[in-house]
């Protein structure tokens, strides 16, 4: 009981502590200290990040005129919340302060929007019940041969497969990485993994989409005429 | 006529005296003063009684308490309305810089106590005026000198002038003062009325010199360059030791010039014309609003410098908010010997034509501060205001679109100001949740086949009891033909068979024909041979009971009969 009432002390009073640092942080930004307001939500970042922590960060690189670190982390931002107005609107703004001719694209399709606007506990409980309803109506078809089962079937599956889908694409959202943007002007790219480097040079303020061919120590991205280059993952931010 | 006229006027002055609201007022000009300057406190009050006012010790009182009666007329509703009032004067001076809160008076009346109102004075190290030597002119009994705060301004910036007249005789009287003039556009503000004369006394040259001071200015030039100072004249009755008549001396003082140099490059994008010290502040009317209102957003810049001319900052509104109409203006500033002090309050009325929350962004205020000769910056702290969406409300997305909407350049939206998490990693992983979306449906399954199972197997026991009661019975109903063979031989056979056939089968002996005996061999439920055999005997049933075909023996018909049952019951098992 004791040991209980020490980790939720603790608990609290590290959720208090990052909370002010956080507030601190939004203070600093506020009165337009971006490196040390940046100092603090990357120390943030570290310990718990999340959707505020990384918008923040973006609007300390956006004020220090590093467009390219702004729209990584306003991106990196729209991964935990994909359909936020208030980001969607600083990286259209970043993006066109850095390609004036060029539109910003959203990284995620319609669908997949939709999917990760529900938590991932909401796909679960969804999970859960349409698990339950199908196998109710499995129960009962093979108790009863009931006429009407196949109807229910056909009309429950397609919903909890999709549902399935759903979770799945909710669950496995963050662990995955998709995109990635180089962290300096100039990133050498390879035409294979540690082999002779290519032509092509990765521009900043533009996603490339990363293969799962991808390792620890290399990434292979695709470069916007689909051909598949390698880069080091040191040299470039990933999301 | 006239007297009556004036009753009626009398009795109607009366009536809205007494009828007025009894109060005492305090009032300090000026508000901000050197250390030396007068200042003049006026009490004022409509009622009568005792006085209770007390004056800070640093308070230099000159002089008596000037007291006596007036009169105003208010306009009220563009009626006339006469208030008649007493007042008390004190004027003096205080003797050291600092803050000093004079006030309230209060006033006991037979009704009861009145309080006034209390003022702060601040009070300001006198600022240091640059003039040429008075010791070149010691051979004058009498001289003038102009004194300025600068030299050398830059624009937007004020000066202060002051003429200072040097004595070496008594001077009885001062008379024709002729204020020195900045000669350029500017704008001029007396701080020293025209009767009002600081004196002193200071050594030149170790001559006891008598001083006098007078029209101090605050002048803000309005163009750049250099301008001239015109001098000032005075005429003055002063003692004359070879006459009994005082004698008269006209001065003019010397000329004078300031420089007014522009303010350096880079000023930034929210400079609006600030020269000073200022702070800037952001206030709404209200937290929260009903979408398609007017909301109004107050913001004070205070501080000491050009305040009265500084522009509205620019505001960077989000989209869905536009300006409604120009900002109102109210300015609340003195001027002082540092410039103008005090603030002024804009306020913008902002249309709000979005359904969520929004954030009121800080607003930037740029100024150039004189002494470090570098440009600063304020902003004030955003503030969240909730938006009550109003779902008749059409946005104004037209024609009608503001200006401000339209050419403002885009920022980046503010600070998310609560840090709320996002997606969060699912607790229990892939495999937890194949798990819980699986394990029901399995076991579904596997609880659904397992009671099935165990209902048929039910369903087959009470089939088999059912056949071996029927088998039973039919066995002992042929035993009983057996013992009998009387006349019903062949009717009881029949009927044994068909009971027999209906009851192991959960049908009605109505429903056993011999299509139903072929049915059921060909389903194989009867094996063939038996099929064939049941319905031959049931023919040899027939024949018998109407006189037709082959005479069988009773022995052969019951064996036939109860081999029929025991192949039956076989090809069931």
């Amino acid at each position: 009981m004791k040991e209980l009432v020490y980790i939720t002390l603790i608990f609290f009073i590290g959720h208090s502590f990052g909370q002010s640092r956080f507030d601190e942080g939004v203070q600093l930004l506020h009165e337009r200290k971006w490196d040390k307001a940046l100092l603090i939500f990357e120390e943030l970042s570290d310990s718990s990040s999340s959707v505020a922590v990384d918008y923040n960060m973006g609007l300390c690189y956006a004020g220090q005129e590093d467009l390219n670190s702004a729209i990584y982390f306003f991106e990196r931002a729209l991964k935990e919340d994909p359909s936020n107005n208030m980001i969607i609107e600083n990286v259209i703004l970043a993006y066109s302060k850095l390609y004036p001719d060029e539109y910003w694209t959203h990284p995620y399709g319609g669908i997949d929007r939709m999917i990760l606007s529900i938590s991932v506990s909401g796909w679960l409980i969804l999970s859960v019940v349409f698990s339950l309803l199908l196998a109710w109506i499995i129960f009962s078809g093979i108790l009863h041969a009931d006429k009407r089962v196949g109807w229910r079937l056909a009309l429950t599956i397609p919903l909890w497969v999709f549902i399935l889908y759903g979770s799945y694409t909710s669950i496995t959202h963050q662990s995955s990485e998709y995109f990635c943007f180089p962290k300096q002007d100039i990133v050498t790219t390879h035409l294979t993994k540690g082999g002779l480097a290519s032509e092509e040079k990765l521009l900043p303020g533009k996603r490339h989409r990363i293969d799962i061919a991808s390792d620890e120590e290399w990434l292979c991205i695709e470069d916007p005429s689909k051909q598949l280059l390698w880069v080091k993952r040191e040299d470039v931010y990933v999301y | 006529m006239v007297r009556i006229l004036m009753l009626l006027m009398f009795l109607v002055i009366t009536i809205f005296s007494w009828g007025q609201k009894q109060y005492i007022d305090l009032q300090i000009e000026p508000a901000t003063s050197e250390v030396g300057q007068q200042v003049v406190i006026v009490l004022r009050t409509n009622s009568e009684g005792d006085m209770e006012f007390e004056l800070p010790d640093e308070f230099n009182q000159s002089g008596g308490v000037q007291s006596g009666m007036s009169s105003s007329i208010n306009y009220i509703n563009n009626q006339a309305q006469v208030e008649k009032y007493s007042y008390r004067k004190i004027a003096g001076f205080f003797e050291k810089p600092g803050q000093y809160k004079i006030g309230p008076a209060k006033l006991r009346t037979p009704s009861g106590e009145l309080v006034s109102n209390a003022i702060v004075v601040n009070v300001i190290k006198p600022i240091n005026m640059i003039s040429e030597d008075p010791s070149k002119n010691m051979n004058e009994p009498v001289f003038g000198i102009i004194q300025q705060s600068a030299k050398q301004i830059y624009e937007g910036e004020s000066v202060l002038l002051e003429a200072k007249i040097y004595a070496q005789v008594d001077i009885i009287q001062i008379d024709r003062f002729k204020n020195l003039e900045f000669q350029g556009p500017s704008e001029t503000e007396l701080l020293h009325t025209s009767n009002e004369v600081d004196r002193d006394f200071e050594i030149i040259k170790g001559k006891d010199v008598l001083t006098f001071k007078a029209g101090k200015s605050i002048v803000f030039p309005e163009r750049t360059g250099t301008f001239e100072i015109s001098p000032f004249e005075m005429s003055l009755y002063c003692t004359d030791a070879r006459s009994l008549y005082p004698a008269r001396v006209n001065i003019k003082s010397n000329e004078s010039s300031i420089k007014v140099i522009p303010l350096p490059d880079g000023a930034p994008a929210s400079f609006v014309g600030a020269v000073g010290e200022f702070t800037i502040a952001s206030k709404g009317k209200s937290s929260e609003i009903e979408q398609g209102k007017v909301f109004e957003l107050e913001v004070e810049i205070s501080g000491i410098g050009n305040t009265h001319n500084i522009e509205a900052p620019k505001l960077n509104l989000p989209k869905g908010l536009i300006l409604y109409g120009d900002p109102t203006v109210e300015t609340k500033a003195d001027f002082t010997s540092r410039g103008v002090e005090g603030s002024k309050i804009i306020t913008y009325y902002i249309q709000i034509n979005r359904a969520n929350d929004v954030e009121i962004p800080s607003i930037e205020l740029s100024y150039f501060d004189p002494k470090q000769e570098e440009y600063k910056t304020q902003t004030t702290i955003p503030f969240l205001l909730k938006v009550i969406p109003d779902e008749n409300y059409a946005s104004i997305k037209t024609n009608k679109r503001a200006v401000d909407e339209v050419d403002a350049a885009p920022v980046f939206n503010g600070p998310m100001l609560v840090n709320t998490r996002g997606q969060s990693e699912s607790v229990m992983g892939l495999p937890g949740f194949g798990v819980i979306t699986s394990l029901p449906i399995a076991l579904a399954i596997i609880m659904g086949l397992f009671l099935k199972h165990r209902k048929e197997n039910e369903q087959e026991i009470i089939v088999r009891q059912t056949t071996k009661n029927a088998l039973k019975r039919a066995k002992d109903e042929l035993d009983k033909i057996k013992e009998e063979q009387g006349v019903e031989l062949i009717g009881g056979l029949s009927a044994l068979l068909l009971t027999y056939l209906a009851e192991k089968w959960n049908v009605s002996t109505a429903e056993i024909t011999r299509s139903w005996i072929s049915e059921k061999g060909e389903q194989g439920k009867i094996d063939v041979p038996t099929t064939n055999e049941l319905l031959a005997v049931l023919d040899i049933f027939d024949g018998a009971r109407f006189g037709v075909g082959a005479v069988h023996s009773a022995e052969e018909m019951i064996a036939r009969t109860e081999k029929i049952l025991v192949q039956i019951d076989k090809g069931h098992a």
